[in-house]
């Protein structure tokens, strides 16, 4: 398994070699930071355009040529947006939901992940390719299905169709898992098994202590699927104080009588800054997340 | 039933758990005196809580909540819920709601009314106007049609998509030298309007907007009052989109947008005006006229009671008149899978036809009710303080009315002919080509 | 209780140690099993078998045998609308964002005065909240006062109006999408940070240019990343949908309508589930049948190293 020698090098600042520091070299240099300074800020620029519109005013929203600096700062548009919508209501929504589906899937996952990584049994490397292909299942195909599973469940208008999958496991999250489990030397378990440890107790006194980082990457994940995710609520949610922060914002549109940018904006800054702290904060389980959905098993 | 003391809901539940005659006692409580029916309540019920599904947004948010206020005092028994729907998104949320886990009361619009009570998911209310002696006799014909499916009732007229008015800021008439009292009454009257009243800045691009087209509403309109019907008599299967007279008015649209500078410039001209009920360009002084429902009258008493504005007859082609199209309906239904439909029903009458309605339209709003009476004399005071327009109001909604087959292929039909609009209007197509297209798609969807 | 308790754990004795193992692989699994079960297997049977009904917003489904698949193939207006608007959408976002994703990791790779700073600057954008990007550029696709066509205005272009014409809505859409792609970014940094530096150096040795170690070393070496960021696109973008939801609403003239969108319409707003879930099935042919495809053609350009555990 390469899951461990891939993670290590993001940490290297590039590769190794020495160039000749020839002009030329020095020259060509200048010229990729140059031109990857202006695409990175190509890329900043339309969320530093969404604060910025954010606290200006109608007028100034409308100004041409667009002006960057708002003049004065309207920072009433985020309590006007906030009063607007119960936005503080639709986000302890989506935070409630979110934090059911981080305790699902931290319960589920590691279970399932282990069994597959370290119990040997016959059957399981079968299950593991059907794991593999449900990955890759155009989610859409489930979605009426389900949703009248659901609907015959009673389920509407609750949060459980958005959560309670996550305590079956989420294939993706069991894949990562599994791939970091499987990076433990074998004799640390078989160790452990001589030494009369249950399956349960390796798995939780050995296995999940050790992968702080695999666990942090999976609860981020779950994070920003949950905290984003438009659809599921969209269908199953039918009452006001229910809506979650995504439904919330797309239905900002839809209520409002003229359209105010500033207003919006803010209500979508209000939304990413969330995801923007817990970027700031955990930087490393990010990037090192999504750089391991992209390794292969 | 007003006489009597309602009965709390706490003693009501007191009074089951301790096996009393309550129930028994409100059931028999009927008033001695029959009142009119639109403004008699039904006997007592259970309480029960009920979820009332609504677009109103914004003002009518709260005056809808006044009136609701005073139905919970009439009705201490009955808790309503309100849920603003969103719209646009409104269809989606109403019609997984029928199927599922329906609110107990809601306005549906007719393209989604008729598909769904065509499938069942809707409760008829016939039974329960006979109970209540109310006839279809109270509601204008055109909007009474409009809550039929195959000639049983599925629900109450709340709102008719009706009476449109044309409304005119006097000042920019006369700054222009039109004359400030005369509006435009036909086609010719209303291109004036749109060319002198338009402007543009050095660049051309515009500043201001002689008139407020509505889209492929306005061909609609004008179709019909250029003395055509697109799903009428006209040809013999019924259906002709692509009839001269609707390719005038299709015509007379593209050359009233082409005044206004086309279709982006009159879009540029608009932007932020998407849901033009809760305020409109006119009223903001970025256009000079515009055509709207009467409820207008009232906004504008909210937003901006200084406007020098006038209205008057909506203009018509040559070869019509000026008769009223009911498009559609937003009608109170009870879904089959209501939890509480006793209890629904007690507030769609309320709102429909009782007293509720009478509040919110004609005292709140300032604009005729669904029911013929309540436009009349003693209850018209108040609306005719609101709005001094209410003669020439009642005036068009006695008029001619025409009103759009109730259908459930109406909305798929109607995708078509604002398709064939759009197509004339990003000239991916011309008009003579869009409409022999929509004939043939509208034909098959009738088929 | 105990006799139980006790029973169970004499049991439990008697189990061989490889019948003791496959019991609690099977007991650990038991969670994904279910929900394979039910959020997995049920719904994809159920999606084949509703694909043969008519299912309104009442009553019973009824059997109606192939009438939907007939309907969607000769009779519906929009189904090869789109399609095309589907594929197009694939055709355009899927490599776009692999090579813009490839080249800026490729530019990343390199030795760089603030790599982490420029990994954040393209990173970032992925983790914007989907209604919330959306949102922000159909304000930046303004067509009078969007940001987009001020740049555009500044270098002398009249911007189109994006979101209203028909043949600009789509490429806003993908503009939109690959805002997104420092996702992928991340995957190819981290593919190409795992390459081992020999090879690189006895390439040097052996005088081979910078342009030929790319294409010899780098290139061969990242194709079972670049493989799997393809398989993963080309699924994800068939059903892209929030986008032209919220943006669009599938206008101007259709021109966004993609086949989700198309089928969450059939699903939840004229509740004709077996109509919806034909399509569906349509759809998931459709995206297996490419997968396949590229899979089978994996073996003539993916480069697997020999040996190793897989």
């Amino acid at each position: 398994m390469r899951v461990a020698e891939s993670v290590s090098p993001l940490a290297r600042d590039g590769p190794s070699w020495r160039y000749r520091r020839s002009t030329r070299q020095v020259l060509r240099m200048s010229a990729v930071h140059l031109a990857l300074v202006a695409t990175g800020f190509l890329f900043l620029l339309p969320l530093l355009w969404m604060v910025s519109t954010s606290l200006k005013s109608l007028t100034q929203q409308a100004a041409w040529p667009p002006e960057w600096i708002p003049q004065p700062f309207v920072w009433r548009n985020y309590p006007d947006a906030a009063a607007f919508l119960p936005l503080a209501r639709y986000t302890l929504n989506s935070l409630t939901i979110t934090v059911l589906f981080v305790i699902g899937t931290l319960l589920s996952c590691p279970l399932i992940a282990y069994a597959f990584a370290r119990i040997r049994f016959p059957g399981r490397d079968f299950l593991f390719i059907v794991l593999i292909a449900t990955i890759m299942l155009p989610g859409v195909v489930r979605l009426i299905p389900t949703y009248l599973m659901f609907r015959q469940l009673g389920f509407l208008n609750t949060y459980l169709p958005m959560v309670l999958p996550a305590f079956f496991g989420s294939p993706l999250f069991i894949f990562l898992l599994r791939q970091y489990f499987r990076t433990f030397p074998e004799e640390l378990a078989d160790a452990a098994r001589m030494d009369g440890a249950s399956e349960i107790g390796i798995l939780y006194r050995i296995f999940m202590p050790m992968s702080g980082p695999a666990l942090a990457v999976i609860t981020i994940f779950a994070v920003q699927s949950q905290w984003n995710d438009f659809v599921d609520p969209l269908i199953y949610l039918n009452k006001e104080r229910m809506r979650t922060l995504a439904v919330g914002l797309y239905y900002f549109r839809a209520y409002q009588d003229t359209t105010n940018w500033g207003q919006m904006m803010a209500a979508a800054t209000m939304m990413t800054a969330p995801i923007l702290i817990l970027f700031a904060l955990f930087q490393r389980y990010f990037i090192q997340g999504v750089a391991l959905t992209g390794m292969k098993g | 039933m007003r006489h009597m003391n309602p009965i709390g809901r706490r003693q009501f539940l007191r009074g089951i758990a301790g096996g009393s005659a309550l129930a028994m006692l409100a059931a028999c409580a009927v008033p001695a005196t029959s009142e009119p029916a639109e403004t008699g309540e039904a006997p007592a019920m259970e309480p029960a809580t009920i979820s009332f599904w609504h677009i109103w947004g914004g003002v009518r948010d709260e005056q809808l909540k006044t009136v609701l206020d005073d139905f919970g005092a009439v009705h201490p028994e009955i808790i309503v819920e309100p849920l603003l729907l969103p719209n646009p998104g409104y269809a989606d949320k109403i019609v997984t709601a029928l199927a599922g886990d329906a609110p107990d009361l809601t306005m549906i619009y007719t393209v989604e009314f008729a598909p769904a009570a065509a499938q069942g998911a809707l409760q008829s209310v016939d039974d329960r106007l006979a109970a209540d002696d109310v006839s279809g006799d109270a509601w204008y014909p055109g909007i009474w049609d409009m809550t039929q499916w195959e000639g049983t009732p599925y629900g109450v007229p709340f709102v008719g998509n009706f009476l449109q008015l044309f409304y005119w800021n006097m000042d920019d008439y006369a700054a222009a030298g039109l004359d400030p009292e005369a509006g435009a009454l036909v086609w010719d009257d209303l291109r004036h309007v749109m060319s002198e009243l338009s402007t543009f800045d050095d660049d051309g691009n515009i500043d201001h907007l002689g008139f407020v087209p509505g889209g492929w509403g306005e061909w609609m309109m004008g179709t019909y009052r250029n003395g055509h019907d697109w799903y009428g008599d006209a040809t013999p299967d019924g259906i002709a989109i692509d009839h001269p007279l609707s390719q005038e008015a299709l015509e007379f649209v593209v050359d009233l947008y082409a005044r206004g500078g086309g279709w982006d410039s009159v879009g540029a001209a608009l932007e932020g005006w998407g849901n033009q009920q809760l305020g409109n360009p006119m009223i903001a002084g970025v256009a000079s006229s515009i055509r709207s429902g009467i409820f207008t009258v009232n906004v504008i008493n909210n937003q901006n009671p200084d406007l020098p504005y006038k209205l008057g007859k909506y203009p018509h082609g040559p070869n019509g008149e000026h008769l009223d199209l009911i498009q559609a309906c937003w009608n109170m239904v009870i879904p089959t899978n209501a939890q509480n439909p006793d209890a629904a029903w007690t507030l769609a009458k309320y709102l429909s036809h009782g007293e509720g309605h009478l509040k919110f339209m004609v005292e709140i709003q300032g604009r005729p009710a669904m029911i013929r009476d309540y436009n009349m004399a003693p209850h018209d005071a108040k609306a005719r303080e609101v709005n001094p327009y209410w003669d020439d109001a009642l005036e068009v909604l006695n008029g001619k009315q025409v009103s759009l087959p109730v259908s459930d292929k109406l909305g798929a039909a109607q995708n078509i002919l604002r398709e064939a609009f759009e197509r004339v209007m990003l000239e991916v197509d011309s008009v003579g080509d869009a409409l022999s297209w929509a004939q043939g798609e509208v034909e098959a969807i009738f088929a | 209780m105990s006799v139980s308790t006790l029973s169970l754990s004499v049991w439990w004795a008697r189990l061989g140690q490889a019948r003791r193992r496959t019991f609690l692989g099977y007991l650990f699994l038991s969670p994904w099993l279910v929900g394979l079960l039910a959020f997995t297997l049920f719904p994809i049977l159920a999606v084949f078998g509703l694909g043969f009904m008519e299912y309104g917003i009442f009553g019973r489904p009824t059997w109606i045998g192939l009438q939907n698949y007939r309907d969607i193939l000769t009779n519906d207006r929009l189904f090869l609308t789109t399609l095309g608007n589907t594929l197009y959408f694939v055709a355009l976002s899927v490599p776009l964002s692999t090579v813009i994703g490839f080249l800026l990791a490729v530019a990343l790779n390199t030795r760089l005065i603030g790599q982490t700073l420029f990994r954040t600057a393209f990173y970032v954008p992925s983790i914007v909240p989907q209604v919330a990007a959306v949102l922000l550029f159909v304000w930046l696709f303004h067509p009078q006062i969007g940001l987009i066509n001020f740049a555009l205005d500044l270098l002398g272009l009249e911007g189109p109006n994006w979101l209203g014409r028909p043949q600009w809505a789509k490429p806003a859409i993908v503009i939109m999408g690959l805002w997104g792609v420092g996702g992928g970014m991340i995957i190819y940094l981290a593919g190409l940070q795992s390459i081992p530096q020999h090879l690189y150096e006895a390439a040097e040795i052996d005088g081979a240019t910078e342009m030929r170690r790319f294409l010899m070393i780098t290139i061969p070496l990242m194709t079972p990343t670049l493989f799997y960021n393809l398989i993963i696109g080309i699924i994800g973008s068939f059903q892209v949908f929030v986008t032209a939801y919220v943006a669009t609403q599938g206008g101007p003239l259709n021109s966004t309508l993609f086949y989700v969108l198309y089928l969450y319409r059939y699903g939840f707003e004229e509740f004709r589930l077996g109509y919806a879930s034909a399509l569906a099935w349509i759809l998931f042919l459709l995206v297996l049948a490419l997968t396949v495809v590229v899979f089978r053609s994996s073996s003539s350009w993916v480069y697997y190293e020999s040996g190793g555990e897989r």
